[in-house]
């Protein structure tokens, strides 16, 4: 079991002051995978950098397995961390060292036989399934590749507790998705706690047990996955989920939306860049004897553009109007579906 | 080819080897001193392994200082100590402690900023594997760095070829004084010239073997 207690810790710099944990107390339990979300900035990389003393708090305690590691020896410390496997978002990997020898590293440095250590290096690189890569450089490995050495090199001397520092956000979708394969199917195998720190939420949702939010410095929530995502309370925690839930699929939406609006009919216009900075639909609304609501709309704004989709409910209408209306879309260059 | 019959070959190549053995001596030994107080800068810098501002700004002073005397002058000023230890200020012996002590600082300088150069996340991440300072110096920062420090180690040695030439002006031997002496002050030009002809040689295969070795070493 991993404790923080009232963990606080504030840099300063010359003209500020800048309270980066602000006392923030956790639980995390055995074989658990645990996620702390939140921005840049939140203090979540100071957090996780404490659990294993990269970061000395100012006040507080970090207990794993009843013992109060920052009260620790240097030598007694040093021989704790090797109990804790870390990986990061840019892999830290030595380039002069060759793969099989960047993951005995760990195994050097604490001093095991070269017999056993060439014994440990080839199950963990079939454990994270880089065999042929050995004699391979970092460098000629792709991010996807180069996390998995950086996993086995983390898991070397079998850890308890596996630290994970924005691990996948270097990486695309898909290379992200498989090293979260991997660390779902290490917490299986191996029983490992985990604890990641990420700001993408879709990380959270596909690995983690629970999680925590944090702003500036504090938990402002915490709790299970599936509580969290059912019923966000903090404004934050809201802002995380919709975000996730903005890309699920439009026939959802479209369903949904009938059975609000029964009657009548349902358009779905859109918008595309080019006429999405015009006022359309005030024009059009003013010429057309149709009545209408707007019921959705999603404006998508990036840099340089805009565009988007917009779902009217049309009803209190003759067919001749009707016809009217469709006909003024297609001049304005709106295209219109029936829902 | 007569024109080559006013050099004494059994000079010149007394000379080379003069140049030779002054250059590599030196190189090797403000090598080591220079790694030794390159990684004690490192360490003691501010937010180093071993911060120790007093440490750190006394031994970048010495450093400083002894990179600020003009060679040519540390030469004479340190030509008693000279004495002291080698037992005379003469011979290409005589000229091995003003080298050292000007290109060891030099080296100590650039080894530091090699270090500084290694990615502090790896740092960080051995730090976080549990490994001790020692092991970090030897297993991770010297092996990260060693491109940077051999090719320090080669400006070196072509900046220590130079100054091997200007301690055989003033009566060291090597081809500098060969150049000199035989050369410019008796009016001889082939030996002027051949004996230029050598320190450019010397020079251009130091620089060719430490970009081989770097190309070798450097697997980013």
């Amino acid at each position: 079991m991993l404790q923080l207690k009232n963990i606080t810790k504030t840099f300063k710099s010359k003209n500020q002051v800048v309270h980066a944990i602000n006392d923030v107390s956790l639980t995390i339990e055995e074989k658990e995978i645990y996620g702390i979300i939140g921005y840049s900035g939140a203090g979540k990389s100071t957090l996780i950098r404490i659990i294993n003393q990269l970061e000395k708090q100012d006040s507080g305690s970090v207990i794993i397995d009843g013992e109060d590691i920052s009260l620790l020896s240097d030598t007694k410390l040093n021989e704790r961390r090797s109990q804790i496997g870390m990986i990061f978002q840019h892999f830290h990997l030595l380039w002069s060292r060759t793969i099989e020898k960047n993951i005995e590293l760990p195994l050097e440095m604490v001093g095991m036989n070269k017999q056993l250590r060439t014994q440990r290096v080839a199950e963990l690189i079939e454990l994270v399934g880089l065999q042929g890569k050995e004699k391979a450089y970092p460098n000629q490995l792709s991010g996807g590749q180069k996390q998995r050495v950086a996993i086995a090199r983390a898991l070397a001397n079998h850890p308890k507790i596996l630290l994970c520092d924005e691990a996948t956000s270097a990486l695309d979708p898909d290379t992200s998705n498989s090293i979260l394969d991997l660390l779902i199917d290490i917490n299986n195998k191996l029983g490992i706690t985990i604890v990641l720190i990420t700001h993408q939420m879709e990380v959270v949702q596909k690995v983690c047990h629970k999680m925590a939010v944090m702003i500036d410095g504090k938990i402002v929530e915490e709790g299970s996955v599936k509580t969290l995502f059912e019923e966000p309370k903090h404004e934050v925690t809201k802002r995380f989920v919709r975000k996730l839930s903005s890309s699920a699929d439009d026939e959802k939406l479209d369903k949904d939306l009938k059975l609000i609006y029964p009657n009548g009919k349902l358009l779905r216009l859109t918008f595309t860049e080019t006429i999405a900075k015009q006022p359309i639909l005030s024009n059009i609304i003013r010429k057309s004897e149709v009545s209408m609501s707007i019921v959705h709309a999603n404006l998508t704004n990036t840099l340089l553009s805009s565009f988007g989709v917009m779902y009217v409910h049309v009803y209190d209408y003759d067919e001749s109007s009707y016809q009217a209306l469709l006909n003024l879309f297609e001049q304005h260059q709106v295209s219109v579906e029936v829902v | 080819m007569d024109i080559f019959n006013e050099v004494n070959w059994d000079q010149m190549l007394v000379a080379i080897e003069e140049t030779l053995f002054m250059t590599l001596v030196s190189l090797v030994v403000a090598v080591c001193i220079g790694l030794v107080l390159g990684i004690i800068l490192f360490l003691t810098q501010e937010k180093g392994l071993y911060e120790n501002k007093l440490v750190h700004r006394i031994l970048s002073f010495v450093v400083n200082l002894l990179r600020a005397v003009p060679f040519i002058i540390l030469l004479f000023i340190i030509s008693p100590f000279t004495k002291i230890i080698v037992g005379s200020i003469l011979g290409a012996k005589a000229a091995l402690p003003a080298l050292i002590l000007s290109s060891a600082p030099f080296y100590a300088r650039m080894c530091m900023i090699a270090l500084n150069e290694v990615d502090k996340g790896v740092i960080e991440a051995c730090l976080a594997m549990g490994a001790k300072p020692s092991q970090i110096i030897y297993k991770v920062l010297l092996p990260e760095s060693r491109p940077a420090l051999i090719s320090s180690a080669t400006l070196m040695a072509i900046s220590l070829v130079a100054y091997t030439a200007m301690a055989g002006a003033i009566g060291a031997g090597g081809l500098g004084n060969l150049a000199y002496m035989y050369g410019f002050t008796r009016g001889n030009d082939v030996v002027m010239y051949t004996a230029t002809f050598f320190v450019l040689l010397i020079v251009f295969v130091i620089q060719g073997c430490g970009d081989i070795i770097v190309k070798k070493v450097d697997k980013r």
